[in-house]
């Protein structure tokens, strides 16, 4: 497990409207260094090089959906055990719970508040890893 | 320019493709209604409907973002496997689309959003 400083996240979302708010929400008002995927394949492109502290997944996405995209990441031997948060909609207890039993640390429901999602993010990190 | 008036900006923008992104939604709907057992085009009317309701959510025009997961909430079932897609589900589509369209014209963004 990670431990330390939150600074380095991968996104990855398929929406360009929410990616360009998420982009600005965490970079400019979380101060976060952020690398954004548009798919599950392109994330599994990008992730080792990027070496990220943190993977944020969009659970719905067209092709390999969030899970899935996890998943797979997970087979990379340096993101085996990186933190994980889904971000969705469907966020009913038991739904919470699948998540979780998948590897996630939290989940962030949408739609996000901009100008909350880094604190919120950091609050999770805090919570579950430290730093 | 403070992040908030750059997130509004954003904002706006989505709020002026939001006709030529009906438009779309509308094409789709109109593919599945010719072929309504056809699942490449229950889910390509789906991830249209998904990524309204998800971008419209985060800018804050709360009912547009209701209804359009009112949609989504038709197609679920189908798209999960759990019933066979069919005229009458394709069908009751179509009032919550027309719901969705005249939001459209002028969504209304809650007023504490940012």
């Amino acid at each position: 497990m990670a431990d330390g400083t939150l600074s380095k996240i991968l996104y990855v979302e398929d929406e360009p409207d929410i990616q360009e708010v998420a982009r600005m929400a965490l970079e400019l008002v979380g101060g976060f260094t952020v690398t954004i995927c548009s798919s599950g394949e392109e994330a599994l492109a990008a992730a080792a090089d990027f070496d990220p502290d943190l993977l944020l997944l969009d659970v719905m996405m067209p092709g390999m959906d969030g899970p899935t995209t996890l998943l797979e990441l997970r087979k990379i031997a340096s993101l085996a055990n990186k933190p994980a948060i889904f971000m969705t909609a469907k966020v009913q207890p038991h739904e919470v719970a699948e998540y979780k039993e998948l590897g996630a640390i939290d989940v962030i429901p949408k739609p996000f508040d901009p100008m909350n999602l880094s604190a919120n993010i950091q609050e999770i990190w805090s919570a579950n890893i430290g730093g | 320019m403070a992040d908030s008036d750059a997130l509004q900006l954003i904002a706006e923008e989505f709020v002026r493709s939001l006709p030529e992104r009906m438009d779309d939604v509308d094409a789709a709907y109109l593919a599945l209604k010719q072929d309504s057992s056809n699942s490449d085009l229950m889910n390509d009317l789906y991830h249209k409907v998904h990524n309204l309701a998800g971008s419209s959510g985060t800018f804050g025009f709360r009912q547009f973002s209701d209804l359009a997961r009112t949609i989504l909430n038709i197609l679920e079932p189908a798209i999960k496997g759990e019933v066979q897609l069919d005229d009458q589900i394709v069908n009751s589509v179509g009032p919550q689309l027309a719901e969705l369209a005249k939001e459209a014209a002028t969504p209304v963004q809650i007023e504490d959003w940012l």
